[in-house]
């Protein structure tokens, strides 16, 4: 019963922020110098007749209030309007292919940096201030504080010749069935996959590692200790459980980071991703992409909060629903 | 009067027998095409793609020269005013219709009565379109008109059974995302942000093409796409190589660098408008005049061109060679010339601070430069030409922003000093004059220079005939822009591009480069060295590699947590004093 009202009120509490979000997002876009229409038809041969057609036609010429009015209305019902770039394309069906293809790759980084650092700071903490925590920890961060884009230029110079330059799949390949297409992506996919991986696992190592380190020091450690556990049994049934808990946030605040901020692995190996595209509809003004993947980008941080409270609550008694 | 005949493109596919066919040519570039809608492109990308899918009546030959394409001749009255094309017979849309008279009376038609403006220069003398039989269109204009061949390599011809019915916000905003063309190729895929696949139109009226598929791929940067062509992942970068790759390339056994001029130029535009907000020094021509003979441009080449470019003069590129005005007498790049220039025109450094002043004392000579943000390259530009002008007593401030900010400087109200920006233009350079016409303010004209009697010449060139007599007037039109220096045009660029030679050849490389708007020759005679059956590529290795990776991280991952464990617990790690980190 309890839990039931938590969870509403946390649903509430992210829908206002939803709101107030596509508010903020809608007076961004709008504050931005440069007329969209001039940009998208820098050609001047378009008559001012044509531009104020141009503008009719995608809504520009009605007053600031009524755009946010219809804006409002059109993303709670999920319309998100049409690109300007690419001719009245729905921006729902550009972003959703975006937002798969970021998925596939920040997906499969995140869960292997979550295991990677899971794994490894534990034996950090384990092992603390052994050579081993040294050189876990130290190589974690070294790599976490690599530029994403050098480290993804490396590697994709080392291993030029046998991985594909860019791209999801190969140019103008016929493929004989769907497993032929998978291994395809496979192959574009092992490289970026990896240096995301290896920039991203860092942060949950020394996470992990912190607080273990500071579960392992609980009193209810030393009461486990003193009932004759093993270590391995603590560690497993008593430690890890109990250090984990932070992870939950910080994956879910990264989850909602990285599906926008993997702009520069995307842009190393030319990955159509959600970032690219909000990187090149900055570019051309293009306001209802923009406007569209920001939402796309909130709503994906505010539902990966939500479920994160949620399982908090599941996950700790001590988060009580007061 | 006969002004051509047929046979230009039954010679070049009779040249061409016995090649082998089929093979797929993967090109790389960095920028997309806008949209598919020929009234809209704003690209050269889109551009290019339309000039394969759609025919004009002709077309511009490897030599810039108006040739027959679907008009396979034509004739024009002794008056100059009514023009006879003669079309192809066997000419198909790749729906399956035939191409007829009638199509082409279509478009003309519907671009004069929509008003469509992509093309409006193109049909504002046609005074009236018939069709005589299935293949026979003659156009009447109302006057002379001295650009109506290179009109007719601009317009595509689009089917009336697609087109019709439209008006003109319809016309506007089709997306055109199947395109049925009657050009040498198809377009069968657009994944946008992606890839552009195009296919061989096997029934194409002037000879098929020789390779089965031509794939567009999209790649975010030039490194990515240059390891790409050396790693046989494409075989042709057609235009868009940095400077600074052609040495690594050059020694690339297999790859071949291609330049050529290009039909383009980059410029400093200064604001010269009279009602505009930048500072009212530059609208003195002796000013401009001297901020133009201070710019060494032969230095700007070696420096940020590395050299793959040639100084620039006059607004008609220099690629447009039969216009460009070769005998204009150039400002020697010459500081004390440039330092009189100013102090004769009362132009003096009154308070002493190394800034000279406007003869009344009220404004500075402290000019700002917007450079756009993605040519980093000419941020270096900008601080080059800040060092000469500092020796003629002129300040400038060099800044970087995208090009939608510099748009909402000029237009309308004209608020910026000086930009820096480029400008690609047509074998003909009635395009290239008209930027600087005083009624293309708010439009083309971006420095708000006005000029009557330039004016008064770009319409005599525009309805001189006579290509003679015509150049005569282009010449002076150069003259008086460079004279009145509104653009400082630094440099002509060059199209560098580069192929891979182990397996297609016959690119044409040609002036605009190897693939371009006007340059479609590279896609129709480019053919296997060998017919050969390409080897499916075997991704196999590498996706278990793939796989392999995730297994062997995720076993780690579980051993490392196991080990961990399973050993006796570290007697350091069970002491208690370590303090607690805090959070």
């Amino acid at each position: 019963m309890e839990m039931r009202t938590y969870i509403l009120r946390r649903a509430v509490t992210a829908f206002a922020v939803f709101l107030v979000i596509l508010t903020i997002n809608f007076i961004i876009f709008h504050t931005i110098p440069g007329d969209p229409i001039r940009t998208l038809f820098q050609d001047p041969r378009i008559s001012p007749e044509d531009l104020a057609q141009l503008r009719h036609s995608f809504g520009l010429d009605k007053p600031l209030w009524e755009q946010y009015v219809i804006y409002m209305k059109n993303s709670l019902t999920g319309d998100m309007g049409r690109s300007f770039s690419y001719y009245g394309d729905p921006v729902g069906n550009i972003v959703k292919v975006r937002l798969i293809n970021t998925l596939i790759l920040v997906g499969s980084a995140s869960v292997l940096a979550l295991i990677m650092g899971v794994a490894i700071g534990t034996v950090a903490a384990w092992k603390r201030n052994t050579k081993t925590d040294f050189s876990l920890l130290g190589s974690s961060l070294f790599l976490y504080s690599m530029p994403t884009f050098w480290l993804g230029m490396l590697m994709l110079f080392a291993l030029s010749g046998s991985v594909p330059s860019g791209g999801m799949y190969t140019p103008g390949a016929d493929y004989a069935n769907v497993f032929d297409q998978f291994l395809d992506l496979m192959h574009h996919l092992v490289v970026p996959m990896t240096v995301l991986t290896l920039v991203l696992f860092g942060q949950y190592v020394m996470i992990m590692r912190s607080s273990l380190i500071d579960v392992l020091s609980e009193d209810f450690i030393v009461t486990a200790s003193a009932k004759g556990l093993t270590g391995k049994e603590i560690l497993r049934h008593h430690a890890v459980p109990n250090a984990m808990l932070p992870l939950v946030t910080i994956t879910a605040i990264n989850l909602s980071f990285v599906v926008g901020g993997a702009i520069q692995t995307e842009t190393v190996f030319s990955w159509p991703g959600v970032g690219r595209l909000m990187y090149d509809a900055l570019i051309t003004r293009d306001y209802p992409i923009l406007q569209g993947s920001f939402l796309v980008v909130t709503a994906v941080a505010l539902l990966a909060n939500l479920v994160a409270d949620v399982t908090y609550a599941f996950l700790d008694p001590r988060v009580k629903i007061r | 009067m006969v002004l051509s005949s047929a046979g230009f493109l039954g010679v070049v596919r009779a040249a061409d027998e016995g090649v082998p066919s089929g093979g797929t040519l993967r090109i790389g570039w960095l920028q997309e095409q806008d949209t598919l809608n020929p009234f809209v492109t704003n690209t050269v990308q889109g551009r290019m793609i339309q000039k394969v899918i759609y025919d004009t009546l002709l077309m511009w030959n490897k030599e810039l020269v108006p040739t027959a394409s679907l008009a396979s001749s034509w004739t024009t009255s002794t008056d100059g005013l009514e023009w006879t094309y003669n079309l192809v017979h066997n000419a198909t849309w790749s729906d399956g219709q035939a191409l007829k008279a009638s199509d082409v009376k279509f478009t003309f038609d519907m671009i004069k009565t929509l008003d469509l403006s992509a093309f409006k220069d193109q049909v504002k003398f046609i005074s009236n379109v018939t069709t005589s039989g299935d293949y026979q269109v003659v156009v009447k204009y109302s006057g002379q008109v001295g650009t109506i061949a290179s009109d007719m390599c601009l317009v595509p011809i689009l089917p009336e059974h697609i087109w019709t019915g439209m008006n003109k916000s319809q016309a506007l905003a089709a997306t055109n995302e199947a395109p049925v063309g009657s050009g040498p190729f198809k377009l069968t895929s657009w994944v946008k942000g992606t890839s552009v696949e195009l296919t061989a139109n096997k029934d194409y009226w002037g000879g098929a093409p020789h390779v089965d598929k031509v794939v567009f791929e999209f790649y975010a940067n030039s490194e990515a796409m240059i390891n790409a062509l050396r790693n046989n992942e494409i075989d042709i970068i057609p235009k868009e190589l940095p400077p600074t790759s052609i040495s690594v390339l050059n020694q690339d056994e297999n790859v071949k660098v291609a330049t050529n001029v290009d039909l383009y130029y980059r410029e400093i535009s200064i604001n010269c408008d009279a009602t505009g907000q930048g500072n009212p020094t530059l609208r003195d021509v002796h000013v401009r005049q001297a901020l133009s003979m201070a710019v060494d441009k032969s230095v700007l080449v070696d420096l940020v061109q590395l050299g793959s470019a040639e100084p620039g003069s006059t607004i008609v590129q220099k690629a447009a060679s039969a216009w460009w005005n070769a005998n204009e007498t150039l400002w020697p790049f010459n500081i004390s010339m440039a330092n009189d220039l100013l102090n004769d025109s009362g132009y003096l450094d009154f308070d002493d601070d190394g800034i000279r002043e406007s003869p009344d004392h009220a404004t500075e000579m402290s000019y700002t430069l917007l450079v756009l943000s993605r040519w980093p390259e000419e941020m270096r530009t900008g601080q080059q030409i800040q060092t000469w002008w500092q020796q003629i007593g002129v300040k400038l401030t060099v800044q970087s922003a995208d090009a939608n900010t510099i748009n909402s400087y000029v237009y309308p109200d004209y608020k910026q000093d000086m930009f820096l920006w480029g400008y690609s233009g047509q074998p003909d350079p009635n395009f290239s004059l008209l930027i600087m016409l005083s009624n293309q303010i708010g439009d083309w004209n971006d420095c708000g220079y006005a000029n009557a009697s330039y004016d008064a010449l770009y319409d005599q060139q525009a309805t001189t005939v006579n290509v003679e007599q015509r150049k005569t007037i282009v010449n002076q039109m150069q003259d008086i822009i460079y004279k009145d220096a509104p653009y400082i045009v630094l440099y002509y660029t060059t199209a560098k591009g580069a192929y891979r030679i182990d397996k297609f050849t016959g690119f044409v490389n040609m002036p605009t480069g190897l693939l371009s708007d006007v340059n479609r020759f590279t896609l129709r005679e480019v053919h296997l060295i060998t017919a050969e059956t390409p080897a499916k590529t075997d991704y196999t290795p590498w996706a278990i590699a793939a796989v392999g990776i995730i297994v062997a991280l995720v076993a780690i991952a579980y051993a490392m947590m196991r080990r961990g464990g399973g050993k006796e617990v570290n007697p350091r790690a069970e002491q208690r004093p370590e303090p607690p980190l805090k959070k």
